[in-house]
């Protein structure tokens, strides 16, 4: 709801006065419907594992890490370094494309995914859009407190192509994410040199994300059968017990977890054997095509 | 032939703080031998399991691993650790890698194999536990009965002399269960010593050849299966009950029903018992 309004204000930032009133009416319209249609289809449901699910579920799943992590990389510093409007976007459906058709994610869940990073974009957007001057400049401006939020013409364009880069950045991460499992990107890690703590907490971290998400669900359930939230008051005595109760009991499973650490002749350092998984032609072939796509991007962008 | 592999001469460790958690403890452990660890919640078992692994030091007495004395060296603890594996009550307090295969290789990486003998191991283990097709499942999406026998394989591709399993069965549905029984005498057939905590008495007495039997941090018994489940005092004293089978042999020999053989320890030798007898 609060994207669809924001970007509904943003629309009418960026073009109020520059063309006709039907055009502004037009767009409105569309933001609005586009709004409404990803409501219904981002329906998430327990959207903190839908990451980690879709993951596994791509077809891209079995691709070299490495190579699926300098490509996006290598899009993301490319989308942000061209400074160019036109190539944001046309990454940002090049990414969608790719992650839904080539990855089979659904699409359902790749809106889910993308939806909130780029409400925040939306969001930064509006407030690069509008500026606080002494006077009255700009395409409009209100009066608030003595002074003026104006956005100017210049302001707007700014905004809005930082808005374009920033979401087909988002849509080269959302694409490495949506393809590649925590496990193996952190193996990836430890191949490229990341230091040894860094990679053993990102293991640690991952594993108990799920140990303590499952705990805090079943002690949810349980104080809401026990109509711990009944109403707002309940729920607000309630909530503080559960955090406090999951803590004490991450810090016992914490224990327990480093006795079997230490069963199993831990030593100080995490290791586990990863499966390889070649860079084949096919692979390479593909994110050629895909920079290739870009680069035709980039100038037909130029020459817009 | 009878090796002796663990061996605790007046062992005593009291957690942190608290009252001593197992006081005077001696007993030995042959090789081969299936030993049932029974006693209540709180009586000493998991701590009398993490001492025979070495994760907890005894605060008196010493610990023999096949027949030399364990001290702090970071050597013989490791001894210790390669010869005694553990499979935890929960399998989320073991697991902490992303995939099954990964989880599997912690222990072998630990023991600085060759990457190749790492991933035979791995290999070995996951068919043997039935668990080749989620090798690259996160461990998350697995059920209970599959997360148990991935902590099983864990230790299994460790190849450990002394397999210590507590509570196995708790959280296990009858069809899991029952897979691993078959599993567990699979490894004892194999030649693997096993120690079973269990509050399953029927268990114990189907399975074990010797009984230890905990109380408030003393061990209390150790004798057969026969002579534990025979001693009602013993049993009132430390809140265990008698195994169904057993006791129901156990009334018919005394109402004279059954005079002569020994007591069957599964249905299928109770049927013929009772074939037998009315024959």
């Amino acid at each position: 709801m609060l994207l669809t309004v924001g970007g509904m204000l943003f629309v009418w930032l960026l073009l109020w006065k520059t063309s006709s009133v039907w055009v502004l009416a037009a767009a409105e319209a569309a933001v609005l419907a586009a709004g409404l249609l990803l409501r219904r289809c981002a329906h998430s449901h327990g959207s903190r594992l839908l990451i980690d699910h879709a993951a596994q579920h791509s077809r891209f799943n079995s691709w070299n890490a490495g190579g699926k992590f300098f490509f996006s990389l290598l899009l993301l510093f490319g989308c942000i370094g061209a400074d160019s409007a036109f190539l944001g976007l046309w990454i940002l459906a090049g990414m969608t494309l790719l992650t839904v058709v080539g990855g089979k994610t659904p699409l359902h869940d790749y809106i889910s995914c993308i939806l909130l990073p780029l409400g925040f974009v939306l969001l930064s957007g509006i407030t690069i859009a509008v500026q606080v001057t002494p006077d009255r400049i700009g395409v409009f401006s209100i009066p608030v407190l003595g002074q003026y939020l104006s956005v100017t013409e210049a302001g707007r364009e700014e905004a809005f192509r930082l808005c374009c880069k920033a979401a087909g950045a988002v849509s080269c991460l959302c694409f490495l994410s949506l393809s590649t499992p925590m496990g193996t990107l952190i193996a990836f890690f430890r191949k490229i040199k990341v230091p040894g703590i860094v990679i053993e907490l990102m293991y640690l971290i991952y594993r108990y994300l799920f140990i303590l998400l499952s705990l805090h669900a079943s002690m949810q359930t349980a104080a809401e059968s026990r109509l711990g939230y009944r109403n707002f008051r309940c729920g607000f005595r309630t909530f503080p017990k559960i955090a406090a109760n999951l803590l004490v009991v991450s810090f016992r499973q914490a224990s327990r977890n480093f006795d079997a650490m230490e069963a199993r002749c831990y030593q100080g350092e995490i290791r586990f054997l990863t499966a390889e998984q070649r860079m084949t032609a096919g692979q390479l072939g593909c994110y050629a095509g895909m920079l290739l796509l870009t680069l035709a991007g980039y100038f037909a962008g130029g020459m817009l | 032939m009878e090796e002796i592999v663990l061996e605790f001469r007046g062992v005593s460790f009291a957690y942190e703080g608290e009252h001593e958690a197992l006081r005077n403890l001696s007993v030995s452990v042959k090789r081969g031998e299936r030993i049932a660890v029974l006693g209540e919640n709180g009586a000493g078992k998991s701590t009398f399991f993490l001492l025979c692994n070495g994760v907890l030091k005894p605060n008196s007495g010493e610990i023999y691993c096949k027949g030399k004395k364990l001290d702090s060296s970071s050597r013989s603890r490791l001894m210790q650790r390669q010869t005694v594996g553990i499979v935890f009550q929960e399998p989320d307090s073991q697991i902490i890698a992303s995939t099954v295969a990964e989880e599997i290789s912690f222990g072998p990486m630990n023991l600085e194999l060759s990457r190749e003998e790492v991933a035979k191991r791995v290999e070995t283990v996951l068919e043997r536990m039935k668990l080749t097709g989620m090798r690259n499942r996160p461990p998350h999406y697995l059920s209970g009965g599959e997360k148990k026998r991935v902590t099983i394989a864990d230790i299994l591709a460790m190849q450990p002399e002394v397999m210590l399993f507590d509570e196995p069965a708790s959280s296990l549905d009858p069809g899991n269960a029952a897979l691993l029984e078959q599993t567990l005498r699979e490894l004892s057939e194999e030649g693997l010593t096993l120690l079973i905590s269990t509050h399953d008495v029927n268990f114990a007495w189907r399975w074990a050849e010797r009984v230890l039997v905990f109380s408030h941090g003393e061990l209390v018994a150790d004798r057969t299966p026969e002579q534990v489940f025979a001693d009602d005092r013993l049993l009132a004293e430390s809140g265990l009950k008698k195994p169904l089978l057993f006791e129901m042999g156990q009334i018919l020999q005394q109402t004279g029903v059954f005079a002569t053989g020994k007591i069957p320890r599964e249905m299928s030798e109770f049927r013929e018992w009772a074939e037998r007898m009315t024959r």
